[in-house]
């Protein structure tokens, strides 16, 4: 191992840096998130209960086609509003100006050995493992999140291509039961298998990372702890 | 700057890598054009070598230049072996939850 090789470790340690940045910046945007998130889940659980509670006082066939589709409209719009430009975005935005921080280490990383010296001798430690800690935290969030995120989005897919396209061909006109009762339930449910079954890969990666991050508290505590001794050299 | 300053004196480790390097890569060389290198003033730069002599880390002859001893050579591989053992094992994640660079 050479100071070359050095070099390049301090720049994954600075691309983990901004990772633990960001996931703390998504953590201090979770309790946004989480209202965003449980509004979409209540009016998602809502819009059948709307529609039954008019089913009931109001029935006629065509009335209730037409406010059926217009509030599966609204409900998409309103879904689609809040996913990408409420809560996608924010996660988005989440520490986009974390990198800004560690624009000198470029520099100083040009200087050798006294830069690399220069940038461990800068860190925090003790603030760098409270933000790990917190970071875990974050990352623990937008992996929920990601989850939550994608099993209503392919969940809202599969009810799309389920009850509005392949079963009307086979079936007309659908059972009002199947409809409001169980189409949601039985979307969100092969959502989320979809989900699981195609990010389940960065799913697992995620989980090790969280494992990876607890060892790695511990080698900045050596480091911290030997830097110090270097002072008595 | 008396020998008293000097032990009180509280060095960043930063500028003391900088000038045991330079002296390691370009050998001997004058105080001012060592100050020039390090880019620090030669007020603050004889403050430094006056604290590495006093560790014995450099040596400075009748004509005003500085090198380095064998115990600054010695400090110099110290630190190179530091930061490989301790820099170079370690391990990071380097993924976050949005990236899909590796998809």
């Amino acid at each position: 191992m050479s100071i070359e090789d050095v070099k390049a470790r301090i720049i994954e340690f600075r691309d983990f840096l901004i990772n633990i940045d960001r996931a703390n910046a998504i953590a201090d945007a979770l309790p946004d998130i989480a209202i965003n998130l449980l509004t979409s889940i209540v009016l998602l659980l809502a819009v059948p209960i709307i529609y039954e509670v008019i089913f009931v006082t109001y029935y006629d066939t065509f009335t209730m086609t037409i406010i059926g589709v217009a509030l599966s409209v609204l409900t998409t719009a309103y879904f689609i509003y809040v996913i990408v430009a409420k809560i996608l975005r924010k996660i988005q935005r989440a520490g986009q100006d974390v990198t800004g921080r560690y624009a000198h280490w470029d520099r100083l990383l040009n200087e050798g050995l006294p830069g690399i010296i220069a940038i461990l001798e800068s860190i925090n430690y003790d603030e760098l493992i409270i933000k790990i800690h917190r970071g875990k935290l974050g990352y623990v969030v937008a992996v929920i999140v990601y989850i939550i995120i994608s099993t209503l989005i392919a969940g809202f897919a599969l009810f799309g291509l389920i009850f509005l396209v392949i079963l009307p061909i086979f079936v007309f006109p659908i059972p009002t039961q199947l409809l409001t009762q169980y189409s949601i339930p039985i979307s969100l449910t092969l959502g989320f298998a979809l989900t699981m079954k195609l990010a389940w890969n960065r799913i697992s990666e995620s989980i090790r990372t969280l494992w990876m991050i607890d060892s790695i508290t511990w080698e900045l505590r050596w480091i911290e702890h030997d830097l110090k001794r270097l002072y008595r050299i | 700057m008396t020998l008293k300053d000097s032990t009180e004196f509280k060095p960043d480790l930063y500028v003391i890598a900088r000038i045991i390097t330079i002296l390691h890569e370009q050998g001997p060389m004058n105080r001012t054009n060592l100050s020039t290198a390090i880019g620090l003033s030669y007020d603050r730069t004889v403050v430094y070598l006056t604290w590495m002599s006093d560790r014995g880390l450099i040596s400075i002859d009748s004509d005003g230049y500085v090198k380095l001893t064998r115990k600054g050579e010695e400090t110099y591989l110290t630190l190179v072996q530091w930061i490989i053992n301790y820099v170079g094992k370690l391990k990071f994640p380097r993924r976050s939850i949005g990236d899909r660079s590796k998809d």
